[in-house]
């Protein structure tokens, strides 16, 4: 843990707190229908021709129902019309590579991923999508899904603020107001700022350029058709080996195992095909072009952290310098901030949304320092080996980042439902893995997603007062608004359809031959691969372990329908919550009020997160990153 | 965001594959626009 990391850290966090209350102030008159704005002249023109075209009218506000089902309607013509895009990508423009159409199930997921701002790939951008997917189905996604979670926040917030009122505010005048006013402009300037830094904008053809040193690979080899050629081999499997006499041969009390051929029931080796390999040459590499500086502001802006490439912020054309390193992480958490400051001047209660984002940093500080603190202690099988002690655990990380950034840029990934990556969170040591893994199941409350870390929080604001009620023996009361059984249900629901979502497709992939035929590691490790996927799909993170062959008909569907729940399932109770607070008369602070701001209040509030988020999921991630932890130090490795 | 291993992309038309995956986004709209109302009656 270096000096140079804490500096980072001080900065990161000043930077953090000066961009709050600007950011939400201006979110202020963004979320407000009326509010006015620098961009007025120019956009105002364009949001009138918006409503028209849509034919909304934007006068008219919402109650919680219409507000769903306007939200859901809009979601699922966005995840139709992206699915069309991807199947079709190679009969439309802007795709010099000649790239094909992507599979139906692959298609699935990635339609779903972007609708959910998840942004899982099952794919490897430069060699799969065209610039036209790339451009329009993709990165129109990473705008309205990140504006789709800042409206229902705006919306659970008014719930909150408004005194005996039906409506909510209106879905189509959030998503057009913050698409126009927020995400849009700060992309443009965001994105002169990355091309500065070296960041590429363009629509060539990727290059090819000669290497330096030629090596030698195998690929597969082809028939003159282009079939790939195959041959029939037997299948071994892993069995004790045996002595003369019959015995299993045993080595410290342990059986030693040995490859054997398998058998039929009949006796008889069972064979498999499998493709032939030849040696070929590689004498040049293709470098990826494309147009990256439009889509990389708003994939990390959005929290929807999807690369451009596979290697996403550790590429040097995605991330390029430090600079741009801290940028995007700041700009993971900017409008997650703004929030934070939104909710206290809408509610009139500045001290608490001061509260909230105290909780919030006390959280995301704890997790920087346990990740910071693994990764630079290293893996102890790698000192007992005298590998780069000196550096940590360096595997799976870009140089350039070192591993303070590495760790910093993970947690704040996993805070935020962001997901980009600038390390190989696969190859983090048990506990530095945990952090990620437990971030996203905490909800990724920490600053959290656009909007989505402030509606989650709010949730366990909820829950925190409606525990400090019970114990007090007062009718719980929220900003002057009674807390009753509706309201807890609703929280309850969004929290357990989360908690659900994940463990039971997690169980599942882990017990089914589908789930464990994509791990590429075993034990612990691989539980924690399987519990990775589903927590960062289900959270809409989109963050992988990178262990994990997920591109499987089976992964690509089960982990979209896991994004699907743990998105549309949570938010309709959130909005519903939202226009069972909206209706209910604000009562003035009495001497029984509970206090929502100050330390007693943080305090509690930050046991309600780690309380109910180990409750639900330590006895997994005990089995998972916990053990590996124990049994790296005894020497074992997966 | 990262995959070691991945199939190619396909070049074929579209498929069965597509109605069933087009059939279960619709569905899983139409169950959420019923649990809208689940949590109403709540």
């Amino acid at each position: 843990m270096q000096a140079s990391g804490w500096i980072q850290l001080v900065l990161f966090v000043v930077a953090l707190a000066l961009i709050t209350k600007p950011m939400g102030l201006y979110l202020m008159r963004v979320l407000d229908a009326n509010g006015k704005t620098w961009f007025d002249p120019i956009l105002k023109p364009l949001e009138r021709l918006t409503y028209r075209l849509m034919g909304v009218d934007a006068g008219k506000e919402h109650d919680w129902k219409q507000y769903t089902f306007a939200m859901l309607l809009f979601s699922m013509v966005g995840c139709l019309f992206t699915y069309a895009i991807l199947r079709l990508q190679h009969l439309l423009p802007l795709n010099p590579q000649a790239l094909g159409a992507l599979t139906a199930d692959l298609a699935f997921n990635t339609a779903v991923s972007f609708t959910t701002n998840t942004n899982w790939q099952s794919y490897v951008g430069e060699t799969t999508m065209s610039y036209l997917s790339q451009m329009v189905a993709l990165a129109l996604h990473n705008f309205v899904s990140a504006a789709t979670g800042i409206a229902i926040a705006a919306a659970l917030v008014r719930g909150i603020a408004r005194h005996s009122a039906q409506t909510i505010g209106n879905f189509w005048v959030d998503l057009v107001r913050t698409t126009y006013y927020l995400l849009l402009p700060i992309c443009l300037v965001f994105a002169v700022v990355l091309v500065s830094q070296g960041m590429i904008q363009n629509f060539k053809p990727y290059t090819t350029a000669k290497l330096v040193e030629p090596y030698t690979t195998q690929v597969p080899k082809t028939d003159d058709k282009g079939q790939p050629v195959t041959t029939n081999v037997a299948v071994l499997v892993q069995a004790p080996k045996l002595d003369d006499k019959g015995q299993a041969v045993l080595s410290n009390g342990a059986p030693v195992m040995a490859d054997v051929a398998k058998l039929d029931d009949k006796g008889q080796p069972v064979t498999t095909n499998i493709a032939v390999m030849v040696d070929q040459k590689v004498e040049t590499q293709s470098i990826v072009q494309g147009p990256m500086a439009s889509q990389i502001p708003i994939k990390m802006l959005g929290t929807n952290g999807g690369g451009y490439t596979n290697a996403n912020a550790a590429h040097p054309f995605e991330n390029p310098t430090p600079l741009s390193n801290f940028l995007q992480m700041l700009s993971i958490f900017s409008i997650g901030t703004g929030l934070t400051y939104y909710l206290g001047r809408m509610t009139k209660n500045q001290a608490h949304g001061w509260a909230v984002w105290a909780t919030m940093l006390v959280l995301f500080l704890a997790g920087v320092f346990l990740c910071w603190w693994a990764e630079a202690k290293g893996n102890p099988i790698h000192q007992q080996l005298g590998v780069a002690t000196a550096d940590g655990n360096m595997e799976g990380k870009e140089v350039r980042f070192g591993i303070f950034n590495s760790a910093l840029f993970a947690t704040v990934t996993t805070d935020a439902s962001c997901g980009a990556v600038n390390s190989m969170h696969d190859s983090f040591t048990g506990l530095g893995g945990l952090v990620p893994l437990f971030n996203m199941e905490l909800g990724e409350v920490i600053f959290g997603g656009v909007g989505a870390g402030l509606y989650g929080m709010l949730v366990f604001v909820v829950l925190a007062v409606f525990i400090a009620g019970l114990m007090v023996g007062r009718t719980p009361e929220y900003l002057g608004k009674k807390i009753e059984s509706y309201e807890v249900k609703m929280a309850m629901l969004a929290l357990l359809i989360l908690a659900v979502d994940i463990l039971g497709f997690a169980a599942w992939g882990v017990v089914s031959e589908w789930g464990k035929a994509g791990l590429n590691n075993t034990g612990p490790h691989g539980l924690s691969e399987i519990l990775y996927a589903y927590s960062s799909a289900t959270a809409n993170n989109g963050s992988a372990f990178a262990g994990l062959t997920a591109n499987t008909p089976w992964y690509n569907t089960t982990l979209g329908l896991g994004m699907l729940i743990g998105r549309f399932l949570m938010i309709v109770p959130i909005l519903a919550m939202a226009g069972a607070l909206a209706k209910k008369k604000i009562a003035p602070p009495s001497a029984g009020t509970f206090p929502v701001s100050g330390g007693t209040f943080v305090v509690l509030l930050l046991g309600t997160v780690l309380l109910i988020g180990a409750l639900n999921f330590v006895p997994a991630l005990t089995l998972g990153p916990i053990v590996e932890h124990f049994q790296t130090l005894q020497g074992k490795l997966y | 965001m990262f995959r070691e291993r991945h199939h190619l992309p396909s070049k074929k038309g579209l498929a069965m594959s597509d109605l069933i995956y087009v059939v279960i986004v619709v569905a899983f709209f139409v169950v959420s626009a019923l649990y809208v109302r689940f949590c109403e009656k709540l």
